[in-house]
């Protein structure tokens, strides 16, 4: 026996829904979404900003040129996206991951082989965590270059820089926990430069890495770092810094806008109110959901998180680089004094932009009007750039040519020119590569070979290797594995005997990308 | 709006379709992500073999004399277990030995009846090894096993000029070695045999391809110059521990000339 339900008891079922989606009804929530204006009066989108915590963070009105594309370019919003993958990921991969010397590389190795979509989330994880630092530099760029750190935003500017800074000391942390070679001796540049801090240097590196090396007390510092503190002071940092923006000074208005003589009707329709809900709102959803698909796109399709050998305190790599943001500091450190080049001048510059309103008291915000600013501000840039590039391994290091020209070829980490090519195309044979090459062989091969002869002839003729010679060797050692022989043999000018430089690497076929590709 | 909405949709179709495409080739990307860490753990244990492992067990684990037994072979893959009674899998038998060494030898043929007969390799027992050298070694070792049982073969060795056995100065080479190695003492100076001692050897090119089946005449005799003990002719006692270290090269120049001796 049925009967119709009664108003009030409609109401009533309605309620748990209308609590769901914050007092608004299920009609008004699909009004909303197909950006359709509200269906009941008064506009009880308004209400939702009350009544919803996640809302209530939010304005209810924006004026309409604050945010425009051209303005903001999205990128406070893409840095909290970035962040929020950043947290969602980083929880998974806690699950499988171990801060100890002895399980955390295999624990890496596990999540990259062995844990279903672990090499997703992993790859996410670091495109994300790289992509984060891109976002926020250029949403710092873009606050500076529209003048928008000025007045009353002068404080959220610098809440900002210290946020640059925890992006920067969150990847450079998550950094060491793979445990590899290339971890290792990146984070240990990077803390001997903590050493290098007057007075406090020796502590502040004890401190950091919890011994003389980097060990078991280091790792599990750094990991400690980068999923607690650094993370909790992130968040606190952020708070402040949205809170200031959404309820203290809203986002700038574009300088034009603001200081522009425009006439009263395109000034009204730039300062007209735009309701977050639908507006604002539908087009975050929006933007939102592109950068998961760019995100998810790059680390399945074409981005795979970099893992080198097991970290080896007795092996420095041929190349110790630190990470590439991190690389102009590298760049300084190869002009002068360690503690001059590596801390102060990073330090001061750290400074001077935390406290930029501060001592940039111009009102002007346009940048047409401001060169002294965008020179300084262009300086920076072009400065920092080159001292990326002077941070690189290629630029001062002085490496043997016959060192230089097999790492080209056979790395020790990477893959490399010969563990590219095609299993099948190795073919077993002892090579002298000054003599006419057997005609049996693949042609990528063959290719490679002559390749090797070329850079050891130029090598020759430039002096370096004094009537070099190279010689490649390949041995079928066992099933599906060949060992392959680099060899180059010179004269040096002022030695008698001949020298010899030497490297085999393995090859098997099931690790060729040709064969066993990890993407579709 | 409309346009904002028509994009919502295309941003959120494509990144379902991503997902489930993801989704779909994650059990196909797992069994080949396992390939290639198999593949990497056998490159890293190849370096590391030839590191530590090759100066007792050989450059292709063929062994080296009484030093190391050969590791590359049919019997090392189908009957070492039962030869030292190890119950567990061939795997857990490799690491084990590697991580652990063999206090004394698990066959009685080999040296180091009361001595250490290998030494252990990981860190917890003070060697120089990690544990995940040790599974990649294990890795390398393992893969030893397709050609040991004759299920692939490998490319010969690229050699300028091949070695003939019938090559009278490796035949004269093998000839002083069997006098220099004290093969001469057991088995008598011309390869006659000494009574109850050491059976005589000529001949045994012809006959030992039928001792036992599947091992050819080369093998029978490679194995039992390595390890006296292997193969013990009906009559005589097991020999003792006599095994000469040699080189490879040295062990082919007297396999040749056993083979020819008449």
């Amino acid at each position: 026996m049925s009967r119709e339900p009664t108003a009030s008891e409609q109401t009533t079922r309605q309620q748990p829904r209308r609590s769901v989606f914050a007092g608004l009804s299920w009609h008004e929530v699909r009004a909303l979404l197909r950006g359709d204006p509200p269906t009941e009066r008064p506009n009880p989108r308004y209400r939702a900003h009350t009544n919803s915590f996640f809302l209530h963070l939010r304005p209810r009105t924006y004026p309409a040129a604050a945010t425009w594309i051209t303005h903001t370019w999205f990128l406070g919003l893409l840095a909290v996206v970035l962040f929020v993958v950043e947290f969602v990921t980083g929880i998974l991969l806690m699950i499988f991951y171990a801060p100890t010397p002895e399980q955390a590389y295999a624990s890496v190795i596990a999540i990259t082989y062995y844990v279903p979509f672990g090499a997703l989330l992993r790859d996410l994880h670091r495109l994300a965590a790289e992509a984060m630092v891109i976002v926020v530099v250029l949403h710092m760029v873009r606050v500076f270059v529209t003048g928008s750190y000025k007045g009353p935003r002068a404080f959220t500017w610098l809440t900002g820089v210290f946020l640059l800074g925890v992006t920067l000391l969150l990847s450079f942390s998550g950094y060491l926990l793979p445990w590899d070679q290339l971890a290792y001796w990146a984070v240990t540049i990077g803390t001997s430069m903590a050493q290098a801090t007057p007075l406090i240097g020796t502590e502040l590196n004890l401190l950091l890495r919890g011994a003389s090396e980097i060990g078991a007390d280091g790792l599990l510092r750094f990991y400690l770092l980068h999923v607690l503190l650094l993370p909790l002071v992130g968040v606190l940092l952020l708070a402040v810094h949205y809170y200031r923006v959404a309820r203290h000074h809203g986002i700038s208005l574009p300088a034009s806008v603001e200081e522009g003589e425009m006439p009263v009707a395109m000034r009204q329709s730039a300062t007209r109110k735009i309701d977050f809900l639908p507006t604002i709102f539908l087009r975050e959803v929006l933007v939102t959901a592109a950068a998961l698909l760019a995100l998810l796109a790059g680390a399945y399709f074409w981005f795979d998180a970099p893992l080198e050998q097991h970290a080896d305190p007795l092996h420095t790599p041929l190349n110790t680089q630190a990470p590439w943001f991190f690389l102009w500091v590298q760049g300084l450190l190869k002009l002068g004094d360690k503690t001059l080049m590596g801390v102060m001048i990073p330090l001061i510059s750290f400074i001077l932009l935390a406290a930029l309103p501060y001592w940039d008291r111009n009102p002007v915000r346009r940048w047409q009007r401001r060169p002294v600013a965008m020179t300084l501000g262009l300086l920076l840039a072009v400065s920092v750039g080159v001292l990326t590039y002077m941070g690189t391994a290629s630029y001062g290091v002085v490496m043997s040519s016959a060192v230089a020209i097999v790492e080209q070829l056979a790395p020790e980490e990477g893959e490399g020119a010969f563990r590219r090519l095609p299993y099948a195309a190795l073919t077993p044979g002892a090579y002298a590569l000054d003599q006419p090459l057997p005609t049996d062989i693949a042609p990528e091969l063959r290719d490679m070979l002559t390749t090797f002869a070329h850079l050891v002839e130029d090598a020759s003729r430039a002096g370096d290797l004094n009537q070099g010679t190279a010689f490649v060797e390949i041995i079928e050692r066992q099933a599906n594995l060949k060992a392959v022989t680099l060899r180059i043999i010179w004269q040096p000018p002022d030695v008698d005997t001949l020298r010899t430089y030497t490297r085999t690497i393995y090859l098997h076929r099931d690790r060729n990308p040709e064969h066993a590709a990890l993407r579709p | 709006m409309s346009r904002i909405l028509i994009a919502g949709i295309v941003v959120f179709l494509a990144l379902l379709a991503l997902l489930v495409t993801v989704g779909v080739h994650e059990e196909q990307r797992l069994v080949t992500a396992a390939q290639i860490d198999r593949a990497r753990q056998i490159e890293q244990g190849a370096l590391l073999y030839e590191q530590h492992c090759r100066t007792c067990h050989g450059s292709n684990g063929e062994g080296l004399g009484a030093l190391g037994p050969a590791l590359h072979d049919a019997h090392f893959f189908t009957g070492r277990l039962r030869e030292v009674g190890w119950a567990g899998s061939m795997h857990d038998y490799v690491a084990t030995t590697i991580a652990n060494g063999r206090i004394t030898a698990t066959r009685p043929l080999y040296v180091g009846d009361g001595e250490v007969a290998m030494p252990p390799w990981s860190r917890a027992s003070g060697g120089p090894l990690r544990y995940d050298q040790i599974e990649a070694l294990t890795a390398f070792v393992l893969n030893w096993q397709p050609t040991a049982l004759g299920e692939v073969i490998v490319a010969p060795m690229p050699t300028p000029t091949p070695l003939a056995v019938s090559d009278a100065a490796q035949i004269a080479r093998g000839r002083q070695l069997y006098g220099e190695a004290g093969c001469a003492a057991c088995h008598g100076d011309n390869a006659d045999g000494v009574a109850n001692v050491g059976p005589a050897l000529t001949g045994i090119g012809a006959g030992a391809g039928e001792r036992v089946p599947g091992v050819s005449p080369e093998e029978y005799l490679r194995a039992s110059v390595l390890i006296p003990a292997a193969h013990v002719a009906e009559g005589y006692a097991r020999p003792g521990d006599c095994a000469a270290i040699m080189t490879d090269v040295q062990l082919t120049d007297l396999v040749a000339y056993l083979l020819t001796v008449e």
